[in-house]
C-alpha cells in the first residue's frame, strides 16, 4: 500500500523514479518494463519525456505518472489523498474510473477527500473525523450528510424548531409520505411523494410565504416550488394544528436520494430550515432494458412524436 | 448489511530486525543504492569521478601539512603513499556516516508514508560508499604496476580488512543516523566528530608514533586495527599488533550488535522526528 507520488525523487528520471515506486510495491524491474507502456499510455505522457528528471515535469505530469504506477500493479489497498482534485478534468475521470475498477476488483481503497462528489462515487463506508476525534463511522451518504449539513439528515419524519422568536408556527414537523399516508423515505417514481409540514398556530395568522427546494446530495437545487405559485390570495390559518402538503408528482425523479428544505419568507427576514429531511426515490422505469436508469437528476415522462417529412 | 471483520493491528516491536522481510526486500536495496549515487552526482560536471578526486584532494593536503611543514616517519614509504593506503578504511568511515544520517533525514516523505527495513538507509549509504572507495585499490594496483613493485601475498588480507571497514562504518551509521534524527545537533557537530577522530586515527601518521604511554587507550579506537592493517596490506609494512587488531575487532562487533538493537528500537518511532 502506498500514498500516491511518495518517494518521487525530483532529480531522477521518470524511469527511475516509476522502477524505485514499483520497488516499493514489490515489484520486479522485468515487471515494470512490461507494463511500462500502459503506465505512460494511461499518464499520458511520451516515452521520450521517462528520460528527463522528475523536476522538469509539471504538476500533473509527475501527478499523472505517480498515481498511473501506483496503481498499475493491482494493489490490494491503495491509499489516496487529496490526489484527484489535481490534474486535468479528463484525467481525473480517468482516475475515478481505474479506482472504480480497482474497487471492484477486490482493492480496498482508503481515500482522503474534501470532495463529496469524489467520496460518494468512490466508497460505500465513510469515517467523519472532527478535531482529530471520530465523529461518524457509517454509510457514506450519512457521513457526507453530516459533513455537508453538520448534522445528520432525518428520513421519513423530523421536528423542525426554527431560531427566531417571531416566526408564528410552533412545534413544526416535516413527513414523507405516500398517496395513502404511509410514512416512508423508500419511493418509487412511478409515486407521488407528498411532503407534510404540520404546525401549530397559537393565534389566527395568515400563511408565511413558504418555498419547498429538493437538493441533490451534492448541494444542487433540483426544484423549488412556492406556495404563492398555488394559492393567489393571502390564505388565513385558524388557531389550531394544521398541514401544509406539497405534492410531487410522479414520474419526474430520477434514481436519487434527494433532500428536502423549506425557506419562509417573512416580512422582515427569510427563515431557512435547509436539508431536513432525506428521501431515496427508486426510478422504475417505462419500459424494460432502459439506458438511462441511474444517469439523470430527473426522468420525467416526455412527449415524443414523430411525422413524415418526405 | 455485510458484517464487518474487524482485526486490530499494532506496530509490531522487535529487538532484532526482521531478517526476513529484509531479505524480501532486497531488491529494493540495490535500488536505493543505484539512486543514491545517481541523486549524489546529478547535476555535476565530473559525476562520479568527485570520488577519486576527493581522495587525491585529501592524500595532497595531507602530505602538504604532515610531509612538507611537518616530518613524520613512514619507513621509508613515500608520504602520498602512505596516506592512500589508510584511505580505503578511513574515506569510507568518514563518507558513510554523515550520508547514512544524511539520507535518512531526507527521506521523509518514504519514512512517514511507506513500510519496508529502516535497516536500509545506513546499509546503502555504507554500501554506496564501499562501491565509490574500492576504486582506491584500483589506484593502489596502477601505481604498484608503474613502480614494478612485486605483489605481496598480504594483500589478499586487504579485502578482509575493507569489509571490517564496512561493517564499522555501517555500526556507526546504525547510532549515528538514529540518534541524528532524534538530537539534529548530531548532524550539526559530524564534521567536527569526524575531524577529531581522522587525528585520533593512524591516518596521516604511523600508529607506532603514539608513545607507549597511550597505545593501549589509543588502540580502542577501532579505526587503528583495520588502517594499520590495510596499510601492512597495502605497502608490506609490519602487521598491527595483535591486541589492535582484537580490539578493533571487538569493538566493532559491540558497536554492530548494540547499533541494530538501538537503530531496530528507535526505527518506529522515525515518522514522529520530522
Amino acid at each position: 500500500m502506498l500514498e500516491v507520488g511518495c518517494g518521487f525523487h525530483p532529480d531522477l528520471s521518470g524511469l527511475d523514479n516509476v522502477l524505485f515506486t514499483a520497488a516499493l510495491l514489490g515489484r520486479s524491474e522485468i515487471q515494470v518494463r512490461q507494463a511500462l507502456e500502459e503506465i505512460l499510455h494511461f499518464a499520458q505522457l511520451a516515452p521520450k519525456l521517462l528520460e528527463q528528471p522528475v523536476q522538469t515535469y509539471s504538476n500533473g505530469m509527475r501527478l499523472r505518472l505517480a498515481f498511473a504506477t501506483s496503481t498499475q500493479f493491482e494493489p490490494e489497498i491503495l491509499i489516496v489523498d487529496e490526489t484527484l482534485t489535481v490534474g486535468d478534468y479528463d484525467f481525473q475521470q480517468k482516475c475515478l474510473e481505474r479506482l472504480r475498477m480497482l474497487s471492484d476488483g477486490g482493492c480496498t481503497i482508503l481515500a482522503a477527500s474534501h470532495s463529496p462528489a469524489v467520496l460518494r462515487e468512490l466508497c460505500q463506508r465513510g469515517l467523519l473525523l472532527e478535531k482529530g476525534q471520530l465523529e461518524l463511522d457509517g454509510d457514506i451518504a450519512q457521513v457526507l450528510d453530516l459533513y455537508l449539513n453538520g448534522s445528520q439528515v432525518c428520513q421519513g419524519r423530523q421536528s423542525l424548531s426554527p431560531a427566531s422568536e417571531r416566526f408564528p408556527l410552533k412545534n413544526l414537523e416535516v413527513v414523507s409520505r405516500t398517496k395513502d399516508g404511509q410514512i416512508t423515505h423508500q419511493f418509487h417514481s412511478d409515486q407521488p411523494i407528498d411532503v407534510g409540514l404540520t404546525f401549530d398556530c397559537i393565534e389566527k395568522t395568515e400563511l408565511p410565504h413558504t418555498v419547498f427546494l429538493l437538493n441533490d446530495e451534492d448541494g444542487q437545487v433540483v426544484m423549488a416550488s412556492e406556495t404563492k405559485d398555488h394559492y393567489t390570495e393571502p390564505r388565513i390559518l385558524e388557531k389550531g394544528k394544521h398541514e401544509l402538503i406539497c405534492s410531487i408528482p410522479p414520474n419526474l425523479l430520477g434514481n436519487r436520494r434527494y433532500l428536502v428544505s423549506f425557506y419562509f419568507g417573512l416580512a422582515e427576514e427569510t427563515i431557512k430550515l435547509s436539508r431536513v429531511l432525506a428521501f431515496n426515490v427508486a426510478f422504475k422505469g417505462y419500459h424494460p432494458g432502459g439506458l438511462t436508469h441511474d444517469v439523470a437528476l430527473l426522468r420525467p415522462k416526455f412527449v415524443w412524436d414523430d411525422r413524415r417529412l418526405s | 448489511m455485510c458484517e464487518r471483520v474487524v482485526e486490530k493491528v499494532w506496530p509490531r516491536t522487535r529487538a532484532w530486525p526482521d531478517w526476513d522481510e529484509i531479505w524480501t526486500y532486497r531488491g529494493l536495496l540495490g535500488l536505493l543504492i543505484k539512486r543514491e549515487l545517481k541523486v549524489r552526482y546529478y547535476g555535476t560536471l565530473l559525476g562520479v569521478l568527485w570520488g577519486p578526486i576527493r581522495v587525491l584532494f585529501t592524500v595532497v593536503l595531507m602530505s602538504v601539512v604532515f610531509n612538507t611543514f611537518a616530518k613524520f616517519s613512514t619507513a621509508q614509504i613515500p608520504y602520498p603513499l602512505f596516506v592512500l593506503a589508510a584511505l580505503p578504511v578511513w574515506d569510507l568511515v568518514s563518507q558513510a556516516v554523515p550520508r547514512a544520517s544524511g539520507n535518512l533525514m531526507a527521506a521523509q516523505s518514504l519514512i512517514t508514508k511507506v513500510h519496508f527495513p529502516r535497516i536500509f538507509f545506513p546499509l546503502a549509504a555504507t554500501l554506496s560508499v564501499m562501491l565509490e572507495t574500492s576504486f582506491i585499490f584500483l589506484l593502489f594496483m596502477g601505481i604498484m604496476l608503474y613502480l614494478d613493485l612485486g605483489f605481496a601475498v598480504q594483500m589478499l588480507l586487504a579485502p578482509l580488512y575493507f569489509a571490517g571497514a564496512g561493517l564499522l562504518a555501517f555500526s556507526l551509521s546504525l547510532w549515528v543516523s538514529a540518534i541524528s534524527l532524534k538530537l539534529r545537533d548530531l548532524g550539526h557537530s559530524l564534521p567536527y566528530l569526524l575531524t577529531f577522530v581522522m587525528l585520533m586515527s593512524p591516518v596521516g601518521y604511523a600508529a607506532s608514533q603514539v608513545g607507549p604511554r597511550w597505545a593501549t587507550a589509543y588502540s580502542l579506537n577501532p579505526l587503528v586495527g583495520l588502517i594499520e592493517g590495510m596499510r601492512s596490506a597495502l605497502l608490506s609494512t609490519a602487521s598491527p599488533a595483535g591486541f589492535q587488531l582484537l580490539s578493533s575487532f571487538i569493538v566493532t562487533v559491540l558497536l554492530l550488535l548494540g547499533g541494530l538493537l538501538f537503530f531496530e528500537r528507535q526505527s518506529k518511532d522515525f515518522a514522529e522526528f520530522f
